[in-house]
């Protein structure tokens, strides 16, 4: 009898165990891949970033560095240390922010009326919807040898020196200089086709969202306002961009990020030059470098500095990442409510209903 | 009463201007739209006829002739892909590249590699751990999701500088595997494809485990089939993104190994090597070759690719 109970609770504790270890086993095997992969190349490297930032780290052999007491650090925030380097990553900074208030505002603005017009839907909106989208999913270096040829000198016979006979060496010249806290800003003329790439095929992905978010503003509001009588423009203000408020939010973030970390375009036009001559022998020394450019310069493109350098580029990332953290930190926090993927549900539900 | 007729013909009257004035705008604004598009169209796909006739155009004629955009002097002719293809050069050139080998079979091979083999790798990891997510139940699930989530915030370029060592460190810097494997632990892609699947009913899960259907068998059977829409526009901008990334294979093969590089840094590269007029053509020709993949993908899959971001809010 007592051997029984003792079996029966066994069996009971065995089967318990048993079913445990399946249970885990099996969150184990369908999370592990991605949890591990996760740890790996996100977590790690992001401690180990840290780490080459604060020593003498050198690209290709690890385990010799010593800490360094913030030296690279100190290069990016205090003139004193080396100030070559001080001004080519504060001078990529500037940049970019310019570049960023220029196009940011435009890479809204022109998706958004874009859509106003495809919302008005005119006949064949759906094949202009798509052939607007298109120029985005260009990759660079494809877009990159159209604008090459546009922007070709005279001599080369580019299209719009030959076509509009304007005869600017574009991606050497300069364009004009300001004063900016006492420091000498040049603007190089390889901003404009740099610009008009950006402007080509940049702001796809927020003409979709836009309109999508157009389809969702409640018609009764624009009847409303008929009656009322209010004119197109006032329309647009009052009820069209509170009505998609939220999807102007997503895209002025991912915009600003999209932005701030430009560097393809730069890198294949005008391979960041042409170059100052104070800086010159400085990672991103040229007029047309971002802060993208730096850290890329020194991490991949250029082995001096790859092996002089490597940590500069780990501290100049982080500081970047610290930048570009915040801003979307803002927009995740602005655009937490997302509502996706209600379809399948409701068809769920439909279903059921009709069993 | 006679006022009253007069009032209700006045009204009828009122009403007819209105219907009939109110179509006439509607259309008026149809009409503008639809010119103001087709005008944008024009001027923004004007490009892509550039760069394809451009790339069918042959060196000569662009030195000599560089007005005769669309239809080259001495006709349409293939000697640019045959100089990018099979390394035949045309007569009288001079000198096409200075210091690597245009390997553009390898590149794209590369290219194919990655973008293809990581996409679906992903998809499978990602759509596993977000199975895991959200139908099994275990200890710290929603605290593990949340700290996953909230890495959203770090931006790439954080850790790509520790994960170029990394790499090196796993003797992993001279194998086209590094394109593939750091992608894995990404996070957008795995978010979205958990929120679609929350989406699909508990009760139809449970019922299956009821039937004694194992988890396996539910993944396979149910979900993969049930959220085969975000799984295919999730792989679609994976692909997008894998062929058109340019700065980690960069950072991953730098100057020097070229028979690692994808398509886009050989192309890179390629551009930089012809800013002038006798090589241009060449470049076009690379770039066409470079979009075809994308843009036939495109032109299929526009109506599921248009629709996935619209709903989803991914950015290309």
């Amino acid at each position: 009898m007592k051997k029984t109970v003792v079996l029966e609770e066994y069996a009971k504790q065995r089967s318990k165990r048993i079913g445990a270890l399946k249970k885990y086993g099996i969150t184990a095997l369908f999370l592990l891949p991605y949890l591990i992969a996760f740890i790996v190349f996100f977590v790690l490297p992001l401690f180990y970033g840290i780490y080459i930032s604060l020593t003498n780290f050198q690209y290709g052999k690890p385990g010799v560095e010593t800490f360094n007491s913030f030296l690279w650090f100190k290069m990016i925030f205090d003139k004193s240390v080396m100030p070559g380097v001080f001004n080519s990553f504060w001078l990529s900074f500037t940049h970019t922010l310019i570049f960023s208030v220029i196009m940011v505002p435009i890479a809204i603005i022109l998706p958004l009326s874009l859509a106003i017009l495809v919302n008005q839907k005119p006949p064949a909106f759906k094949l202009f919807r798509a052939l607007i989208y298109m120029p985005s999913i260009v990759p660079l270096t494809a877009a990159g040898t159209i604008f090459t040829l546009l922007f070709m000198s005279k001599s080369q016979h580019g299209v719009l020196a030959e076509f509009f006979g304007i005869d600017i060496q574009w991606f050497i010249d300069n364009w004009f200089s300001f004063d900016l806290f006492g420091q000498e800003i040049e603007i190089a003329y390889a901003w404009i086709p740099i610009f008009f790439m950006c402007l080509w095929g940049g702001w796809g992905g927020n003409f979709i969202i836009l309109s999508a978010g157009l389809q969702n503003v409640p018609k009764h509001l624009y009847e409303a306002a008929d009656i009322d009588g209010c004119s197109p423009m006032r329309k647009i203000m009052n009820v069209t961009v509170p009505g998609i408020k939220p999807q102007l939010v997503l895209c002025l973030f991912t915009t600003i990020l999209g932005y701030l970390g430009l560097y393809g375009q730069n890198y294949v036009l005008s391979s960041g030059g042409p170059s100052i001559a104070a800086i010159a022998s400085m990672p991103a020394g040229g007029k047309t470098s971002t802060i993208m450019y730096f850290i890329q310069d020194i991490v991949a493109n250029n082995l001096t500095f790859k092996s002089s350098l490597y940590g500069l580029g780990a501290a100049a990332s982080l500081v970047y990442a610290l930048f570009a953290g915040v801003i979307s930190g803002i927009q995740m926090y602005l655009t937490r409510e997302k509502k996706t993927g209600t379809k399948i549900s409701e068809a769920y539900n439909k279903w059921h209903e009709i069993r | 009463m006679a006022r009253n007729k007069i009032t209700l013909e006045q009204y009828i009257g009122f009403r007819k201007k209105k219907e009939f004035g109110e179509k006439r705008k509607i259309n008026v604004g149809k009409i503008v739209s639809f010119t103001f598009l087709l005008l944008f169209c024009i001027v923004w796909l004007s490009p892509f006829i550039i760069m394809f006739f451009g790339s069918l155009r042959g060196y000569s004629d662009t030195m000599l002739y560089p007005k005769e955009l669309f239809y080259p002097h001495s006709g349409y002719t293939l000697e640019n892909y045959e100089m990018l293809l099979l390394g035949k050069l045309p007569e009288g050139i001079g000198q096409v590249n200075t210091v690597q080998d245009y390997k553009i079979g390898t590149w794209f091979m590369n290219s194919c590699f990655s973008a293809i083999g990581g996409t679906l790798l992903y998809l499978l990891v990602a759509s596993m751990a977000a199975y895991a997510f959200t139908f099994i139940d275990f200890k710290y699930r929603n605290v593990l999701f949340a700290i996953i989530v909230a890495s959203m915030v770090i931006p790439g370029a954080a850790t790509s500088v520790g994960n170029q060592s990394m790499v090196y460190s796993m003797g992993l810097n001279r194998s086209l595997l590094a394109l593939i494997i750091p992608g894995l632990g990404g996070v957008y892609g795995m978010y979205l494809i958990k929120t679609f699947f929350e989406s699909i009913p508990k009760d139809l899960i449970e019922s299956a485990k009821m039937d004694g259907y194992s988890n396996f068998k539910i993944f396979y059977k149910i979900v993969l089939p049930l959220g085969k829409t975000v799984l295919f526009v999730q792989g679609l901008f994976g692909f997008m993104g894998g062929w058109n990334d340019l700065i980690w294979p960069q950072m991953l093969y730098g100057a020097k190994d070229t028979d690692l590089w994808t398509l886009q840094v050989g192309m890179a590269y390629i551009i930089n090597n012809s800013k002038t007029s006798n090589l241009i053509g060449s470049a076009l020709a690379g770039g066409v070759i470079c979009l075809l993949p994308v843009l036939v993908m495109y032109i299929i899959a526009q109506d599921k690719i248009i629709e996935g971001m619209s709903s989803s809010g991914i950015k290309g």
